[in-house]
């Protein structure tokens, strides 16, 4: 009898620490779309008409058809996707290197290169800014493309090191004994066994990129503007009294993220937690 | 062919290892040496600047912002890293043992802060806790328990002495998806089979927790509080975008003091001189995670 009490009552327990931790969640979210669907004089008046069944759907029509916001919405998907092609590509052959060739100072490259990856933005962001502006780059695609890039490098190594390595040598020379080329083994054979970890170095490299804010804003954000930067100027330009418009597009910077996630849910895993994870 | 077998590794490894020296090693030297400069934004666009020496390390001891943004730091990290790590612990503990139903949905839908990316999160809010739009001062208007709970206060992002508090619950909210992820994997690599044997000879639901659970799930524990911790120390975008680092410094960690020393100040020189001391810090947990921690050590030679 104690016993199915006590079990109820942990089942009570965690029940409404489950639903509430939902609830913590998803609330900021939550408000912040219902706010993009209100018209403005929602918001003339205090308090704010949060409750009224009035919805719309012209903040969000404005936000993509009358605004510069499509604009450097596709500027970022662009700069996210290219930066993402470069890091995976450089950073894969890289990790090619590490897992099947025997070198002088390998273990040091390599805690070096894992090392990199701890050098907090905050310590290189002035130096960047200074490089850059030397050689008249600042405010370019390619600025924020190259660095989006490197900053997901490191990691990008370490996971697709750990692909290949757990993929047998044997493989790719019985290729080879088939009459294979190196590339063409490489292509028929490691490649393919290799897909998930490249999909989720894809995927963490472009999450990486997509969410840049402190790169965006210091080295570009005149002539490129990302979403991110876009969305402070959104803000700023209205003087945050039109937070319908504010909230309609950042909830659109979601969706990208959103799809991805639940389309690639298991790579997306592994590439955001650095292969931390490999399920 | 035995020379081509030599240079091959180093061909394929030299775009990422250029990329990576120019990008960041360089970079991050140019700070050390600028970090010996008094040096202004505008000694930077002139390339100037004097040969100082350390003193701008020996000015940080007696500014004042400095300990302030460090005392930030530690208590927005203490209580980010905390937070998350026992959250993320608690709720992978539920839903794993099965006790709730749908815990796939619930733990879909505790990722979504997680996914969100920063400046999106930020502005969510900012809208949330706005004192005159928000949803929750608006909220608690109608609901007399959150006026009881404190939550119709209008002053979350403006007062100085609750505002890196605030910043700390919204961190824990973002973050703690990725502790939850770390200890379900933790939870996962425990086999049933132990539990079984433990509770043939006896023993009770607490003792096997901290019997059979901790100890299995310590290393798990421990790669995520470094990691968070690092984490939760270098990035300060999302209060960057909230609160800017104030009122009046009240909201500025160590990484965001860099960042406004740099480009608001515009105290070139200084900043630098605090990026290494930021540095420093990461490169002394880099250390140690690699010495002790390095889940990845095993699988590599």
């Amino acid at each position: 009898m104690t016993n199915r009490k006590k079990r109820i009552i942990i089942k009570l327990l965690a029940y409404g620490f489950i639903i509430s931790w939902a609830v913590f969640s998803l609330f900021p979210l939550s408000t912040m779309f219902l706010t993009a669907l209100k018209p403005k004089n929602a918001f003339d008046q205090f308090p704010p008409s949060y409750f009224s069944t009035n919805l719309t759907l012209d903040n969000f029509k404005y936000v993509l058809f009358n605004s510069d916001w499509i604009k450097y919405y596709l500027d970022t998907i662009f700069i996210s996707t290219a930066a993402s092609i470069i890091a995976v590509l450089t950073g894969s052959l890289g990790a090619y290197a590490f897992s099947r060739y025997q070198f002088k100072y390998k273990r040091t490259i390599m805690v070096a290169i894992l090392a990199l990856q701890m050098i907090p933005v905050a310590s290189i962001v002035i130096p960047l800014y200074n490089m850059f502006a030397t050689i008249n780059m600042l405010d370019t695609y390619w600025v924020l493309i190259l660095i989006n890039a490197v900053g997901s490098m490191p990691l990008i190594i370490w996971l697709m090191n750990g692909y290949f390595s757990s993929i047998p040598k044997e493989l790719e020379e019985a290729a080879y004994i088939d009459g294979c080329s190196n590339m063409k083994a490489f292509w028929k054979v490691t490649f393919p066994l290799a897909a998930p970890g490249l999909a989720a170095s894809m995927i963490y490299a472009f999450v990486y990129a997509f969410g840049d804010y402190i790169i965006a804003k210091t080295l570009a954000g005149s002539r490129i503007i990302t979403y991110t930067v876009g969305l402070t100027l959104f803000s700023n330009q209205y003087e945050g009294m039109d937070i319908t418009l504010v909230s309609a597009a950042a909830f659109t910077a979601l969706v990208p993220i959103i799809v991805l996630f639940s389309i690639f849910h298991k790579y997306f895993i592994i590439g955001m937690t650095g292969g931390a994870l490999k399920e | 062919m035995i020379i081509r077998k030599k240079i091959t590794p180093f061909i394929l490894l030299s775009p990422a290892v250029i990329m990576l020296l120019g990008l960041m090693l360089f970079p991050l030297a140019w700070s050390f040496f600028t970090s010996l400069k008094s040096m202004s934004l505008f000694d930077l666009m002139m390339h100037s600047g004097e040969f100082v020496g350390f003193s701008n390390y020996a000015d940080i001891f007696q500014d004042s912002n400095f300990w302030n943004a460090l005392k930030n730091s530690l208590i927005y990290v203490g209580i980010s890293v905390i937070g998350q790590v026992a959250f993320g612990l608690l709720i992978a503990s539920i839903l794993h043992s099965k006790i709730v139903k749908f815990s796939g949905l619930f733990r879909a839908l505790f990722l979504i802060p997680w996914i969100t990316c920063s400046v999106v999160a930020a502005y969510s809010w900012i809208y949330f806790l706005d004192a005159n739009i928000g949803f929750l001062p608006t909220l608690s208007l109608n609901f007399a328990f959150l006026k009881a709970l404190g939550m119709d206060r209008r002053d979350w992002l403006t007062n100085p002495s609750i505002v890196i508090f605030v910043l700390s619950v919204i961190n824990i909210w973002k973050g703690t998806a990725f502790s939850m992820l770390m200890q379900s994997a933790g939870f996962q690599s425990i086999p049933g089979s132990v539990f079984e044997a433990a509770k043939v000879d006896g023993a009770n639901a607490i003792q096997r927790f901290f019997r059979i659970t901790i100890p299995i799930l310590s290393p798990f524990i421990l790669i995520n509080l470094v990691m968070t911790t690092m984490i939760t120390f270098n990035i300060y975008d999302m209060i960057l975008v909230i609160t800017g680092g104030g009122p009046a410094h009240a909201s500025e960690v160590l990484s965001l003091y860099v960042y406004n020393t740099g480009f608001v100040n515009g105290e070139i020189g200084y900043a630098a001189a605090l990026s290494m001391i930021l540095f420093a810090v990461n490169l002394i947990a880099t250390v140690f995670y690699l010495k002790y921690l390095n889940p990845r050590r095993g699988n590599n030679d």
